[in-house]
């Protein structure tokens, strides 16, 4: 045998499939990573950088703004996470059962518009939520509701930017679903169908806990994403009115790239990601399940 | 005249159905609604508040305008090269690299997991200039080097294949394992096939969000036969008259292959592919 | 073996790959010239200003006019290279912070004051100021010089700058009969005047108790820095000349804006909803005749001739001052900026194309933009247009310092003075409470 005894090659054959995506992480992924973090610990300026210890963390503690931006992000993805979800498997439980076209005319509806460059996106959206002629306020209108002032009220403006995840940015989780969907075999529900389920307790009892790694996937996907939260804060609101809609990721860029602080910024990222790894090991914790059939 | 009511009910409901998905597929579709419909209007209506909905006039004059810039063929061309190879590079390691942790026990297999996922925990901006130092002095500036390499194997890539190779039965290997089948040939034989669902989801994401991206491509190169396609159409806007004609008719040009393939790859995940993976 | 072999395969396919990418490569950055001795290259980014050489052919190249000016400057100095590089306004700062932080920043940039002094604070730009005494500074408008100044240094070599001013709809005052109450000769008048117009075009046609037009609008989720144009109209100032105190809360600022909310709810000329009014809805009131005058730049002229339906006569005239006091007029100004370089032939060779492109026959592109030139020598260049006229007046009364663009927290305490406006415009708080509220969220962030 090439490799000696079994146990030496049941340990490296498993390195040698990982090691062409390991080895181009390290690379591009790994080592900037850490050249970034290191900047944590130092005063950066174009001129040098010098070592000050965890003198940007305490700036950054004591700063109101920086836990304003947390607590920002922290409302957004405890909405738009678990709702988004749901809306997903929701959708993609109406969208399963029917017959291909129209299984792909609604693929194509949901997933479609993020693909959209992001200046159209905000364009539209901006235009949806314009308080004079936007389409919102005039619907609004012909009900007889109040019109709101949407993105320019610091009372709105995070929950218009939800708004917006939730309608327009489900498509590829539904995408997901429906991929995960489509690999369980027929055979399961045949059985069900035998023993007299309906097709609620079908989903219960087959399809929601078979679907559970992709949910997983989901949630922590959808948690490292809405906590980093950006491009819609970038191009339409800058983190206001009043610092409403400023979150940690705009905060980052805020004092990375107006300021050159670079430090402080980085300081902020390594409190993020000790958040996000926390959440993210506590999920795989309760929700892990080696899901066999 | 219980069985009828339930058929009645079922009607209703099917009904019920239709409507919500329809009402959030209207919802869903506006911006690419404007977006093409806003690429075909002559120009003075271009920007009206409220906006115009049908155009009427229609005109081809900002296509026109568009397809008079000499470099857009070749930022297409840019863009077509990267974001294949970007697909294709991330489909075959991030496979590789997730076969062995969703199906095997190894040594340091949950560090490894982990270390993968918490490089998606750090903000881009953080990373963006010890890349670029990076890049630039390995003198990948300005080449598809410089545009493929960073991208070319994602986290998330690697996270999706696995949750979904771990649903995969236990018994299909064990088949090929009797057989007496190697691991390369039981991760390209047997496994790899029926994770086509999910392979087939993540060569739209990582085509998609490619394609799409501006601001890596944007720094990464200088002159203007490199650029990808969102960069050369970044570089026709002025900053106070915007031509929102040609914006759109801009966008709704990228947005035209990405549709197409869209089309063309989400049959591999409709329902009724994987019909007797087990039993077979 | 089996296993090994398809190993092996696949890796000989992936080098494959490799090779063809890199072969495939385009390498257009032309290298460093090896000989000559004083052989200098240096990069000059810009962003797109306009397309071809002067603007009239909307679907010529946007890099046109500054590869034509470098072909004259090498033929000129043919021991310089330029090598010239466009930037998009979408990314492109993100770009050029990415090159200044890894320290590979081009050499010449045209940039916006605020901008240029994030650098200059990194001490990442030289100062101007040997290039500039004694002979230059005099031909360059005062007024413009001084946005590109920190404190005793300055960073922007000017290029071109856009006033404003005020724009009335000429066509609407003569239907109602009222172009009497617009000022003639230089066009300068009183706040008193002005208000007197803007209540004498604020008309009520349909009798329905709602006036269909309005004699002005502002702008309370829009362009803030109009809006701070009539706190230095009163005297007042945003910021302490050297930008480190914020002084928005004295008396006269205090004035001001006690005086915009008397136009919206004391002589209602203007909309009572311009809490929520930005730019581009007033604009588009304007345009349509619902609005009778408006504040802004030259671009607004254009925009009249592309945009309306119905295209009218646009009659410009000052800025209003009160009596005690001079006009105002907000200059958006920018500059080229220079970069340290450790080659100090690179710097002088970068200051000499910079003094190329905005030298007295250079300068006058400006006119391209339909904006107005930085050297007093250029001369007049809109002498048939009386309207073009009166924006240039203005030049010589742009805002002096104050504005905090030096500061490097002003950025985000104008996240709070915009909401301040929004508040008062939209009558949620009296100015007085608004004013103070403001300023002392403004203090905690400058004291940082």
């Amino acid at each position: 045998m090439l490799f000696g005894n079994n146990n030496t090659k049941k340990n490296l054959t498993p390195y040698l499939f990982l090691l062409p995506a390991l080895t181009i992480f390290t690379v591009v992924t790994l080592i900037p990573v850490v050249r970034g973090v290191y900047l944590a610990f130092m005063r950066y300026s174009i001129c040098g950088s010098s070592f000050i210890g965890l003198c940007n963390f305490k700036e950054i503690f004591a700063d109101p703004i920086f836990w304003k931006s947390l607590y920002n992000a922290a409302c957004y993805t405890i909405v738009v996470v678990p709702v988004g979800i749901i809306i997903a498997l929701f959708m993609a439980f109406m969208i399963f059962p029917l017959p291909n076209n129209s299984q792909s005319f609604y693929k194509a509806a949901f997933y479609l518009p993020g693909i959209a460059s992001s200046v159209v996106l905000s364009l539209v959206w901006s235009w949806l939520y314009e308080p004079n002629f936007g389409l919102l306020n005039y619907l609004f209108s012909l009900v007889g509701i109040e019109p709101l002032m949407w993105l320019n009220d610091p009372r709105t403006a995070l929950p218009s930017l939800m708004l917006m995840a939730l309608l327009g940015g489900q498509g590829g989780s539904i995408i997901l679903y429906l991929a995960a969907m489509g690999g369980i075999p027929e055979d399961i529900y045949e059985a069900a169908r035998i023993d007299g389920a309906n097709r609620w307790q079908q989903f219960i009892k087959i399809t929601f806990p078979l679907l559970k790694p992709t949910t997983l996937y989901l949630a922590i996907m959808g948690i490292i994403g809405a906590l980093q939260v950006f491009n819609e804060i970038y191009m339409m609101t800058f983190g206001g009115p009043n610092n409403s809609t400023i979150t940690i990721s705009y905060y980052i860029y805020r004092n990375g790239f107006e300021h050159f602080n670079f430090g402080v910024a980085s300081a902020a990222a390594v409190t993020l990601f000790s958040i996000i790894i926390s959440l993210s090991v506590l999920q795989f914790k309760f929700f892990n399940s080696d899901v066999q059939y | 005249m219980n069985s009828k009511r339930a058929l009645r009910l079922g009607e209703v409901l099917k009904c019920l159905v239709y409507l919500l998905l329809t009402i959030y597929a209207v919802i869903s579709l506006l911006p690419l609604f404007w977006m093409f419909t806003t690429a075909f209007k002559e120009g003075s209506a271009v920007i009206s508040m409220p906006p115009q909905w049908i155009p009427y006039p229609t005109s081809l004059e900002h296509f026109r305008k568009l397809f008079s810039v000499s470099s857009i063929f070749r930022w297409l061309f840019n863009s077509a090269i990267v974001a294949s190879l970007v697909t294709a590079f991330n489909l075959i390691f991030a496979s590789m690299a997730a076969y062995p942790l969703a199906r095997k026990q190894f040594a340091g297999r949950d560090l490894i997991f982990w270390l993968i996922i918490s490089m998606m925990m750090i903000p881009g901006q953080i990373t963006l200039v010890p890349l670029f130092l990076m890049v630039s002095k390995q003198g990948f500036l300005n080449k598809y080097m410089g545009l493929i390499l960073p991208s070319m194997v994602t986290p998330f890539g690697i996270f999706l294949l696995k949750q979904f190779m771990q649903t995969l039965p236990k018994e299909v290997e064990d088949a090929a394992i009797i057989d007496g089948c190697g691991e390369f040939a039981i991760y390209s034989r047997i496994i790899l096939p029926l994770t086509k669902p999910a392979l087939a989801v993540l060569a739209i994401f990582i085509f998609t969000g490619n394609w799409n991206t501006l601001v890596w491509p944007l720094i990464a190169t200088n002159s203007e036969l490199m650029r990808t396609l969102p960069v050369g159409l970044a570089s026709l806007r002025q900053e106070q008259m915007v031509d929102y004609g040609l914006l759109m008719a801009g966008a709704a040009f990228m947005a035209a292959p990405m549709i197409i393939l869209f089309l063309r790859f989400q049959q591999f995940f409709t329902k009724g592919l994987t019909v007797g993976a087990v039993k077979g | 073996m089996n296993k090994f072999k398809t190993v092996f395969l696949g890796v000989i396919f992936l080098i494959v790959i490799v090779i063809v990418i890199v072969g495939i490569n385009v390498q257009k950055r032309s290298s460093e010239s090896k000989t000559g001795s004083k052989q200098v290259t240096i990069t000059y980014w810009d962003y797109p200003q306009w397309p071809g050489l002067d603007n009239t052919d909307s679907s010529a190249p946007f890099d046109a006019y500054p590869k034509a000016k470098i072909a004259e400057f090498e033929k000129l100095n043919p021991n310089i290279k330029v090598n010239f590089e466009l930037l998009t306004w979408q990314g492109g700062g993100q770009k050029l912070d990415v090159a200044v932080a890894s320290r590979q920043s081009p050499d010449i940039v045209y940039l916006a004051p605020v901008t240029a002094f994030k650098y200059a604070r990194q001490k990442a730009l030289i100062p101007i100021n040997d290039y500039l005494f004694p002979e230059e500074k005099d031909d360059f408008y005062e007024t413009i010089l001084e946005t590109g100044r920190m404190e005793n240094n300055y960073y922007l070599w000017p290029w071109f700058n856009v006033p404003t001013a005020v724009i009335a709809n000429y066509d609407l005052f003569e239907e109602l009969g009222i172009t009497h109450l617009l000022p003639k000769g230089d066009r300068s008048w009183t706040m008193d005047d002005f208000v007197k117009a803007a209540k004498a075009a604020t008309v009520d046609r349909n009798g329905d108790g709602k006036p269909d037009v309005y004699g002005f609008v502002l702008e309370g989720s829009g362009r803030t820095y109009f809006n701070n144009m009539w706190v230095y109209a009163f005297g007042g100032s945003l910021y302490s000349k050297d930008d480190r105190e914020f002084t928005l809360d004295d008396p006269n600022g205090l004035k001001a804006l006690e005086f915009l909310r008397d136009l919206i709810f004391e002589h209602k000329v203007v909309p009572v909803g311009s809490g929520g009014m930005n730019s581009a809805t007033a604009t588009t009131m304007f345009i349509e005749g619902k609005v009778a005058m408006m504040m802004d730049s030259p671009a607004l002229l254009s925009k009249i001739k592309v945009e309306a339906e119905k295209p009218f006569t646009p009659y410009v005239v000052q800025f209003p001052y009160l009596p005690s006091r001079k006009p105002v007029s907000f200059l958006q100004s920018g500059g080229f900026v220079v970069f340290r370089s450790d080659n100090k032939d690179r710097e002088k060779a970068a200051m000499k194309f910079v003094q190329f492109l905005t030298n007295k026959k250079n300068i006058k592109s400006a006119q391209y933009l339909n904006v107005f030139p930085a050297r007093r020598s250029a001369g007049t260049l809109y002498s048939n247009d009386e309207n073009m006229k009166v924006f240039g007046r203005m030049i010589e009364y742009g805002i002096k310092g104050g504005l905090g663009w030096t500061n490097p927290n002003a950025g985000e305490a104008s996240l709070v003075i915009a909401p301040m406006y929004q508040a008062v415009f939209s009558g949620q708080k009296d100015p007085k409470t608004a004013l103070n509220e403001a300023a002392k969220q403004v203090r905690k962030i400058l004291a940082k």
